[in-house]
């Protein structure tokens, strides 16, 4: 049992290299840094919203938007003050609101922050955390680190399982954790707390004679059971490199 | 040979490290995603992670809580939603170990507290504060700076006592800093 956010399909997406998507992330982050007009903007924004349709549907699309709108509302109230420049808009009581200038930003901002947080929203739905560590490791990320990674993922689901078993003992022991507010809250958690990280830590000599039985620390390179298969991925980088090129060189031109 | 000997050869492995590591990425990322405790007056939440990375930082030392702070806290974002924070949490957090280990490295008095807390508030909230202002302005990014003020001094007021509670419970642990 390994924690995940990924979402069971069977899109394009899904079925796309990890590597690959990995890639395109990463230049979707950097094409929405660009100097990018309104329009260039909206038009990425909308197609990586369509892509999440497809993907996930609409409703879990939409999800990630939803989640970061009270930074949105932040971003609306906040970001025009800032911005004086360009015809006025808005002007309440001889004070100016809103500017052409603040208009733009706060849309680019918007733009922005939503576009990348969609972006890795359904990077996520749609990898598979195992392979997201595999693809880490083509990366070049040593193995130990994934070793690391791996076991954290496989232990958390175990932990939460034991918190809630502690929290429940204390309860049964009188320890009232209906309560409502900070102290009072923390008083019930504080000894459950102190159990959880002791039963954890006493865990550690164990895992590590697990990993030393099965030969972790040796200098001997190591095989690996799971491994991501590469077929098509070149035809698949070259299709989408060229897909990204173009989507560059609109937007910085539209 | 003497517990302690035999403790410090078994904290020098290989696999005594990733083991340790593991564990405490899981607990940071328990810590942070799941025991969140309401505050009164605003109807916010306070997660945990920041006291498991002060706890870390005490017992563990600060690379280990630099690793295990900036993993565990960018695994809970990922799984909560906010992917899109994760690479920034993990050095955010990962630092704010980092600095309240080496600061609480040698001994622990209420000068190395009150350091480390400002410290760790400055390099965490700093760190935030310039990222969200790259992404979405530094006029709205302001206004995460007071929730990460409160989450550091959570981290320090539960922290600290809970890393104490610990080792007095549990005291083979003072063995297991590497």
């Amino acid at each position: 049992m390994i924690s995940s956010t990924f979402i069971q399909g069977n899109s394009i997406l899904h079925k796309a290299d990890p590597r690959l998507k990995a890639i395109i992330l990463l230049s979707i982050v950097v094409i929405f840094f660009l100097p990018l007009s309104i329009s260039a903007m909206l038009i990425l924004f909308t197609g990586l919203i369509l892509l999440g349709i497809n993907s996930l549907g609409l409703l879990k699309a939409l999800q990630p938007v939803k989640m970061i709108l009270p930074i949105l509302i932040f971003v609306i109230i906040l970001t025009p003050p800032f911005f004086k420049g360009g015809e006025t808009i808005l002007i309440i009581k001889n004070t100016t609101i809103l500017t052409s200038e603040g208009l733009f930003q706060t849309l680019r901002l918007i733009l922005r922050f939503t576009g990348i947080t969609v972006s890795f929203y359904i990077f996520f739905s749609t990898t598979s955390i195992s392979s997201f560590v595999l693809t880490l490791e083509w990366f070049k990320l040593p193995y130990k680190a994934a070793l690391i990674i791996t076991i954290a993922l496989r232990y958390i689901p175990s932990m939460i399982i034991i918190y809630n078993n502690i929290k429940d003992a204390h309860s049964l022991r009188s320890a009232d954790n209906s309560k409502k507010y900070f102290w009072k809250k923390l008083n019930t958690v504080f000894p459950t707390l102190v159990s959880v990280l002791i039963h954890s830590i006493k865990s550690i000599p164990t895992l590590s004679m697990a990993l030393e039985l099965r030969g972790i620390g040796c200098s001997t390179k190591r095989t690996q059971f799971n491994l991501i298969k590469s077929n098509k991925m070149i035809l698949q980088i070259t299709v989408s490199g060229v897909i990204l090129l173009l989507i560059i060189l609109v937007a910085l031109y539209t | 040979m003497s517990d302690k000997e035999n403790n410090s050869s078994i904290n020098n492995l290989p696999a005594f490290k990733i083991a340790s590591l593991a564990i405490l990425i899981a607990v940071t990322t328990v810590f942070t995603y799941i025991i969140r405790i309401p505050i009164a007056p605003t109807r916010g939440y306070i997660n945990f992670g920041d006291v498991a990375i002060f706890f870390t930082a005490i017992t563990f030392g600060p690379i280990t809580a630099f690793l295990a702070g900036g993993l565990g806290t960018a695994l809970a974002d990922l799984f909560a939603g906010y992917a899109q924070w994760a690479p920034i949490t993990f050095f955010a957090h990962g630092l704010q170990g980092l600095v309240v280990g080496l600061i609480l490295r040698k001994k622990i008095n209420i000068t190395g507290l009150i350091l480390s807390f400002l410290a760790a508030t400055i390099v965490m909230a700093g760190i935030y504060y310039i990222t969200a202002g790259f992404m979405y302005g530094f006029g709205p990014a302001l206004a995460e700076i007071p929730g990460n003020i409160l989450q550091n001094v959570a981290g320090i007021a539960v922290g600290v006592p809970l890393a104490a509670a610990v080792r007095k419970a549990y005291p083979p642990i003072l063995n297991y800093k590497w």
